[in-house]
């Protein structure tokens, strides 16, 4: 195929296959870097990439998984090393921690729509930035963008296995941290407790605090 | 011991429907579990507001357009 002709099927996918995931990738880059001048770069640098090897892409294939990945690695291999991190911290004391707090954790935690109606959007936010970078990452990708284990296994090269179980230690750390903003709002939880009305409450009106 | 195992399952299994991870067959046994064990109903319901809470509620970048013509600008340079 004449040089022209196989550039301009490039822009062709470039355009209509790889661009659209911008946004995406803006959020993910975002809660990774935690700022957004950061994150437009590291997106810029990802498409750049992209761009570049394109021909490794295939038509029609997994456009937002391969971005992601091709990311996700540019974020590991270049810009962690140019910009400086918070120290990182070890995911296996991490690990270790949380699975004994595992079943405490999501066994009562009591998070109602209430309290997220209560919510500025900044709590759930500033929860997830707070993970671990290997918690936040599964988090991202598997609730925010619907990545498949197998995708999210293939964006982060680890087993399988080891991204379900990431998953379930990263949520029971979310809803922890969620529910500790919960209960700064005043929230408590009631599941498990004897219900007592207040003087004067009507005992066939409804209680919200007693739902879930 | 075995209330920890129930527990422990029903936790699994409710994160992997909500993850699209079961197959046909487990998702409907899931739902019939759903429809007539209130523990499967509340596990449910609990984690469905969690889940779209966090979609709902977490912080994403609004304006892409100044930053798609960036990239096209740096693709189209010799």
């Amino acid at each position: 195929m004449p040089k022209k002709t196989v550039k301009s099927k490039y822009d062709t996918i470039f355009e209509k296959e790889l661009l659209p995931h911008v946004g995406a990738l803006q959020t993910f880059a975002y809660h990774l870097t935690y700022n957004q001048e950061d994150a437009d770069d590291l997106v810029q640098e990802t498409y750049l990439k992209a761009y570049r090897f394109i021909d490794k892409y295939d038509e029609g294939t997994n456009a937002k998984a391969w971005l992601f990945k091709i990311l996700k690695n540019a974020y590991i291999n270049e810009y962690r090393k140019r910009v400086k991190q918070p120290t990182k911290v070890d995911y296996e004391e991490i690990t270790a921690y949380h699975d004994t707090d595992d079943d405490r954790i999501s066994g009562y935690s009591d998070l109602r729509e209430e309290i997220f109606l209560h919510m500025m959007g900044d709590e759930v936010t500033s929860a997830i930035n707070s993970l671990p970078l290997d918690f936040r990452t599964v988090i991202l990708l598997c609730d925010i963008e619907g990545f498949t284990y197998e995708e999210i296994a293939s964006i982060i090269d680890v087993p399988i296995g080891t991204v379900r179980s990431r998953l379930f230690r990263a949520r029971n750390l979310l809803k922890e941290k969620l529910t500790t903003y919960a209960q700064k709002m005043g929230f408590t939880d009631h599941r498990g407790k004897n219900r007592t009305l207040k003087p004067g409450t009507d005992p066939s009106q409804k209680d919200n605090t007693e739902e879930e | 011991m075995e209330d920890f195992n129930a527990n422990n399952e029903l936790r699994k299994q409710v994160g992997m429907y909500f993850d699209q991870a079961l197959d046909a067959q487990s998702r409907d046994e899931f739902l019939q579990k759903v429809n007539s064990d209130p523990s499967y109903q509340q596990a449910y319901q609990h984690e469905q507001v969690i889940r779209d809470n966090i979609k709902k509620h977490i912080y994403r970048p609004l304006n892409s357009t100044n930053l798609i013509q960036a990239i096209k600008n740096q693709i189209r340079k010799p």
